[in-house]
């Protein structure tokens, strides 16, 4: 299958690259519109990140102030939620509770202008997840509001900080996949001790945070997680481009490497990689984390993943500009299914109603009853909340999304 | 008796940002806490001469290289910024 990205997607795709590599040119504009090329970057939260390179395209008095306060606003936003951060993370540890930040300014803080990453909240995992009551007693007695408890399903409670800020409470890595021994081992792997956590200095701020290898695999489960249900936008991918964009530590890619394996993950983290060096600017020599050899991307001790081709890349990434076109995801995508036809469908389904209802249906007999309930609920939705959407288009979309899952799975020797 | 010099309080961070000079609270700023204060050219310049102890005198010299002074308006300006900077605890004496 042959995909064709528009003169704004390639000139996008070559700032983001042209900005996070030096050896990138980006002179040549494909005839694309800048203010198109605009819109397209904010929709994807990502104007401020290619500034420098932005700023010199043709853009109109309107075009440009637009770009200028969304660069302070993004600013502006980040170091609010970096004190937010720095701050409760200080309450929560003066009273016995330990967090790691994930991503947030841990993440902002690879880029050139840490500054320019946006941010909508700060997400703490605990280390414990048998801590969550007691943080909630320290959060609550400090002056922060639980806003929603959505810790039965998808192991997080979202708190209103006193000035308004959101904070995500996390006792899990990322939201469960419809795999039990893969929840299960990201879960075991994950119980973290002191020495798993390493603290980050950055304007002022003293904050836990992973150690690379286990960000990475954060980094990198966050955009399957994404993936596998409305998709995910370049903001991601950015992420995954500064993360490798500099030199680490043999160890802790080998570790990196053995956790995908475990995670059968191999074929989504070539994809990703190879679309970074391909389109979005990741660094691939051997003076850099990664380089090219023999069809492979490798590392300094060895294998890192297969280097996929340029069809196979210009698809994902196709998929990956689209999941935020408009800014948000389209009601359509919902999910990808790992599986095609009708059995990737009754798994989906099944992992759907568990997400949906976590309690009730531990019990095997309520099942065809919750299946009901999520039909129903489905199916008004669609009239609904997503603006009568037809469920044929909802379904068409996921079938659609999972055979390109299942080319990149082809497409890769050691899925 | 040598001249009091100055130097940058670790309460705030200098930044450029979109092209500007924004100063950020990042200690116990009291009114300016969670704030985003953008500067002008000469706030920015003062507060760069600042990184290292300076006194009002070496600024003024500084700041003579840098911009011209056609209405003789430079060393008052400087020592007004300066009072500025010390009452709301941007700088500290060194």
């Amino acid at each position: 299958m042959s995909v064709k990205l528009t003169s704004e997607e390639i000139r996008l795709l070559e700032l983001i690259a042209g900005s996070f590599n030096e050896n990138k040119k980006c002179t040549d504009h494909h005839g694309a519109d800048p203010s198109r090329v605009l819109n397209l970057a904010t929709c994807h939260a990502i104007a401020p990140i290619i500034y420098d390179l932005l700023k010199g395209e043709e853009l109109s008095t309107d075009d440009r102030a637009m770009l200028e306060s969304s660069v302070m606003e993004t600013a502006s936003k980040f170091f609010k939620l970096l004190f937010l951060a720095r701050d409760t993370i200080r309450i929560l540890e003066e009273g016995g509770v330990s967090v790691i930040l994930l991503k947030g300014a841990s993440v902002a803080s690879l880029y050139p202008v840490p500054e320019y990453r946006r941010s909508s909240d700060v997400d703490l995992l605990l280390a414990d997840p048998a801590d969550v009551s007691t943080a909630g007693e320290i959060l609550a007695a400090s002056g922060y509001r639980l806003m929603h408890d959505d810790y039965e399903a998808n192991h997080h409670q979202t708190w209103g900080s006193p000035n308004n800020h959101v904070i995500e409470l996390h006792t899990t890595l990322v939201e469960p996949f419809d795999n039990r021994s893969l929840n299960s081992y990201i879960n075991t792997r994950y119980l973290l001790g002191g020495d798993d956590i390493r603290r980050l200095h950055i304007m002022g701020a003293d904050l836990p945070v992973f150690f690379d290898d286990r960000q990475a695999l954060h980094l990198m489960l966050h955009m399957m997680m994404d993936f596998y249900r409305s998709g995910f936008g370049l903001k991601l991918l950015c992420d995954w481009v500064v993360f490798w964009n500099r030199i680490l530590e043999p160890k802790y890619i080998e570790t990196f490497i053995k956790d995908v394996r475990s995670c059968h993950a191999m074929a989504f983290l070539s994809v990703i990689t190879s679309s970074c060096i391909r389109y979005l600017g990741l660094k691939s020599d051997k003076s850099c984390s990664l380089y090219i050899q023999d069809d492979k991307i490798c590392y300094q001790g060895g294998s890192f993943c297969e280097y996929l081709d340029e069809n196979i890349c210009l698809e994902f990434l196709s998929d990956v500009i689209d999941a935020e076109r408009h800014g948000k995801p389209d009601a359509t995508r919902m999910v990808a299914m790992k599986k095609a036809g009708l059995g990737g469908l009754i798994k989906e389904y099944h992992h759907q109603t568990v997400l949906s209802f976590p309690k009730a249906s531990r019990a095997i007999i309520t099942l065809p009853f919750l299946y009901l309930v999520m039909l129903i609920r489905f199916l008004k939705n669609n009239r609904t909340t997503r603006g009568g959407i037809s469920t044929r288009d909802i379904i068409d979309e996921s079938m659609k999304r999972s055979r390109m899952i299942k080319r990149i799975e082809d497409s890769c020797k050691d899925p | 008796m040598a001249e009091t010099k100055y130097i940058n309080t670790s309460d705030f961070i200098l930044r450029q940002i979109g092209g500007e000079a924004v100063l950020v609270p990042i200690g116990d700023a009291g009114e300016l806490e969670n704030s985003m204060i953008s500067l002008n050219d000469t706030f920015a310049f003062i507060i760069r001469q600042f990184e290292s102890p300076r006194s009002v005198a070496e600024v003024i010299s500084a700041a003579r290289a840098e911009y011209e002074d056609p209405n003789g308006l430079l060393e008052k300006h400087i020592t007004e910024v300066t009072q500025e900077l010390l009452s709301r605890n941007i700088i500290k004496e060194a």
